[in-house]
């Protein structure tokens, strides 16, 4: 299963890791804010979730704890972070197996990341 | 000691000098007798002494009157007594004369026998019997018999009847009463014969004992009675007088000391009531001495320097407290007095910190209370109950003053600046977010290119295209950053120029066609063929352009339109954006074009912003001189008109 769920608002991101990803071979399910992200969680199986810090609605960290607590599902989360505010998010998430990523974000380590996290779970290519 | 009268000051001084007028005047004649009699007149009348003396032999007479009738009655009684008792004899001697004339002549023995008889049931002390001749036929005393009787002169003839004849005897002092009672002569001779008879009576003195005196002890008691009640009257009277002397003397004014008006000794209860009744009068004058120096020095306090302060503090807007160490409040201004919600100061009872209704206040206050005394200085931030409003708390001890323990508060309204506070540091945090988000983008399509993972040319052009429009959407962004910063300090400049707006608006649209295909918005430029320059700065115009077009395009939903239209009038030139997007109620219209501010509404939160885009672009146009107006309502779209002035026409190139 190689589904990744995108928790993203801007477009532009969304449209370059969404290159990247399928690029990469990863189904990548789109989501513009935190709402739609946990109403995909709950029906479709997801390997990661890459989400934003601000969004709409819901942000990344309100739907982090919805998604470790309400839906208790132990799926790996990598989050996009400002450099600065990475210690107070760091804070907040601790104890919700969260990794934080900074933006701006360089692709290509993004996506060695990636692999590195599915690695393990990803069940034959 | 001695007390004149004041009133007659200017008068001669009084005969007398009166040391007391409570007790018997002692009295030092001065002048002549004349003068002290009518002094004494005068005095006489005043004090009220002349009906007292009227009334004291009114009642002499009447006791004397009721003794001279008792005595007399007495007397009359007595008289009648002895009328009584003269009647009696004399009947008597009738009966025993009548007895006699039945007797035969010459029975001595039984003549004596009658006569012992008669004589010694009334008391008589001689008892006789004499013929027409005057010799006595028989007696008590056996001596007399034969012997010529001693008769009164005035009875030498023969008695008609019975008489008497009272007269006071040689010796012993007494009185003698004789009694004659004629009967014919026994024997049945022709001759009268009468009994003589003696008795003794008391001596009457003038002045006899028991008449005399019974009713005077009576007198005596009655007037020792009356005497003790007219004591008792007599004081009271003396007190009486005693108080009409001293208010006579302080008619005219209420003294320095009421002192004066005491009765010296209070010998009964109306002087002592009079005393108390003085000491009141004193207390309420001492009474309203004090409200009178405190209502001067209330007068004095508010017009002073000191009074000016306070009335200056009373309209303060901050609210200023003075509290003692004890919590009292010694002073609060009005604005303190409503913030702290203390209830009205109380009559006499002072304020005091616990009373204070406002709870977070108060609670910094009691926090910067020091365990021993007086306070340490605090410095805080408190929001109202309602978290509508917030208030800076300074707690400032009053340390080396002379309060030491005391300390200063005030409490000033911050709200303002906490909620511009709190704005700036959201635009921060959005600032930083939307700067990173196209630095991302380009970082990232960057670096896509540069990896060559990517050949075709689809994708290769939406690279540049995203590069290019992320570097654009950054630089207008920090264009803002900047404004928004010149604006706060006053810096902004304006490089003024001839500008022609049909170039700028084409620019703009230009800027903004790509977001609006994005959204499959319609946009439209409806421009005059010519329009005249203006004078303004390009640069910044094209900031309030971008701004105004991109809102637009932001606020609109798919499908939309946007329009932009231009028109030139005599004295100002117009331009309007208009769309079809999601609107602005009525209440937010002048609110969102304030810095950091977005209307708060759920559409517009869903779209990124940092709400100072239409604030730049207000004060951009208002430094051209010119303003914004907006046209809109709820659901119903926006029409945003620019207006700036124009001077005269000038063709454009």
């Amino acid at each position: 299963m190689r589904n990744i769920l995108l928790a993203e608002d801007d477009p532009h991101t969304i449209r370059l890791l969404t290159m990247w990803l399928t690029r990469y071979g990863y189904n990548v399910i789109e989501s513009r804010n935190g709402r739609e992200a946990l109403e995909i969680l709950e029906r479709e199986p997801v390997a990661l979730l890459i989400t934003d810090v601000n969004m709409p609605h819901i942000n990344g960290m309100q739907l982090v704890r919805s998604v470790r607590e309400e839906l208790k599902l132990d799926v790996p989360v990598i989050m996009f972070s400002s450099r600065c505010d990475q210690a107070s998010i760091a804070e907040t998430l601790e104890g919700f197996d969260v990794r934080l990523y900074a933006k701006p974000f360089v692709p290509s380590r993004l996506l060695n990341l990636i692999e590195r996290i599915l690695q393990p779970v990803a069940s034959g290519n | 000691m001695s007390s004149g009268f004041p009133c007659d000051k200017g008068a001669s001084a009084p005969p007398w000098e009166v040391s007391d007028l409570g007790d018997p005047p002692a009295r030092r004649y001065r002048g002549g007798l004349v003068t002290a009699l009518k002094a004494r007149i005068k005095e006489f009348w005043l004090a009220e002494e002349l009906p007292r003396w009227f009334g004291l032999s009114l009642v002499i007479l009447y006791f004397g009157s009721l003794w001279g009738v008792h005595v007399l009655s007495i007397r009359q009684a007595e008289e009648a007594q002895r009328q009584e008792a003269l009647r009696r004899s004399a009947e008597f001697l009738a009966f025993a004369a009548d007895r006699c004339a039945d007797l035969a002549p010459l029975e001595e023995a039984r003549w004596r026998k009658i006569l012992h008889d008669v004589g010694s049931i009334d008391g008589f002390m001689a008892l006789r019997a004499v013929d027409e001749s005057g010799v006595v036929r028989a007696s008590l005393n056996s001596d007399e018999v034969g012997q010529a009787a001693a008769l009164p002169i005035e009875w030498l003839g023969s008695a008609p009847t019975i008489r008497q004849l009272d007269e006071s005897a040689s010796d012993a002092g007494g009185r003698v009463r004789w009694l004659q009672a004629p009967f014919s002569a026994p024997g049945g001779g022709e001759g009268v014969w009468s009994l003589v008879a003696q008795t003794g009576l008391p001596p009457i003195l003038f002045l006899d004992r028991i008449s005399f005196f019974r009713p005077l002890y009576v007198v005596l008691l009655a007037a020792g009675g009356l005497y003790l009640i007219y004591h008792g009257a007599r004081s009271q009277m003396r007190t009486k007088n005693a108080i009409a002397q001293r208010i006579r003397r302080n008619a005219e004014k209420l003294d320095e000391s009421l002192h004066e008006l005491r009765l010296v000794d209070e010998r009964d209860e109306l002087a002592s009531l009079w005393n108390r009744w003085v000491a009141l009068i004193e207390q309420l004058r001492l009474e309203v001495r004090r409200s009178e120096a405190a209502e001067e020095l209330h007068r004095v306090l508010t017009h002073s320097a000191g009074g000016r302060l306070s009335e200056a503090l009373e309209t303060l807007p901050d609210g200023l407290m003075h509290l003692s160490g004890e919590g009292t409040v010694e002073y609060s201004n009005a604005r303190a007095r409503g913030l702290f919600k203390l209830p009205a100061p109380g009559e006499d009872k002072p304020t005091t910190l616990a009373e204070a209704g406002n709870e977070a206040i108060r609670k910094v206050v009691e926090s910067a209370r020091r365990p021993g005394s007086g306070f340490d200085p605090r410095n805080e931030v408190v929001p109202s109950a309602d978290g509508k409003s917030y208030h800076r708390v300074r707690v400032i001890p009053m340390a080396g003053t002379q309060s030491e323990d005391a300390c200063l508060i005030t409490v000033a309204d911050v709200s303002q600046q906490v909620r511009a506070d709190r704005a700036r540091e959201d635009f921060v945090s959005q600032v930083t977010h939307e700067l990173r988000t196209p630095l991302t983008n380009i970082r990232a399509y960057t670096e896509t290119l540069a990896s060559g993972m990517f050949e075709d040319p689809k994708v290769l052009s939406e690279c540049y295209n995203v590069i290019t429009k992320e570097t654009r959407r950054l630089s207008r962004l920090i264009e803002d950053i900047l404004n928004v910063s010149q604006m706060e300090v006053g810096t902004l400049q304006l490089h003024v120029d001839d500008v022609d707006l049909k170039t700028l608006i084409t620019e703009a649209v230009r800027d903004v066609r790509g977001l609006a295909e994005e959204k499959n918005i319609d946009l439209r430029a409806m421009l005059p063929p010519r329009v005249d320059l203006i004078k303004g700065d390009h640069d910044k115009l094209a900031v309030v352009m971008n701004n105004l077009l991109g809102n637009a395009i932001k606020y609109t939903r798919e499908g939309g339109t946007v329009t932009v239209s231009c028109q030139i009038k005599s004295d100002e030139a117009l331009v309007s954006i208009k769309d079809t997007g999601i609107g602005v109620a009525p209440e937010d219209h002048e609110r969102i074009f304030e810095k950091f501010q977005r209307a708060q509404d759920e559409e517009v939160m869903k779209q990124v912003g940092t709400g100072v885009g239409l604030y730049t672009a207000r004060e951009i146009v208002r430094r051209h001189g010119g303003d914004i107006g907006l046209i809109s309502k709820k659901g119903e779209g926006s029409t945003f008109i620019v207006r700036l002035p124009h001077e005269g026409s000038r063709a454009s190139m």
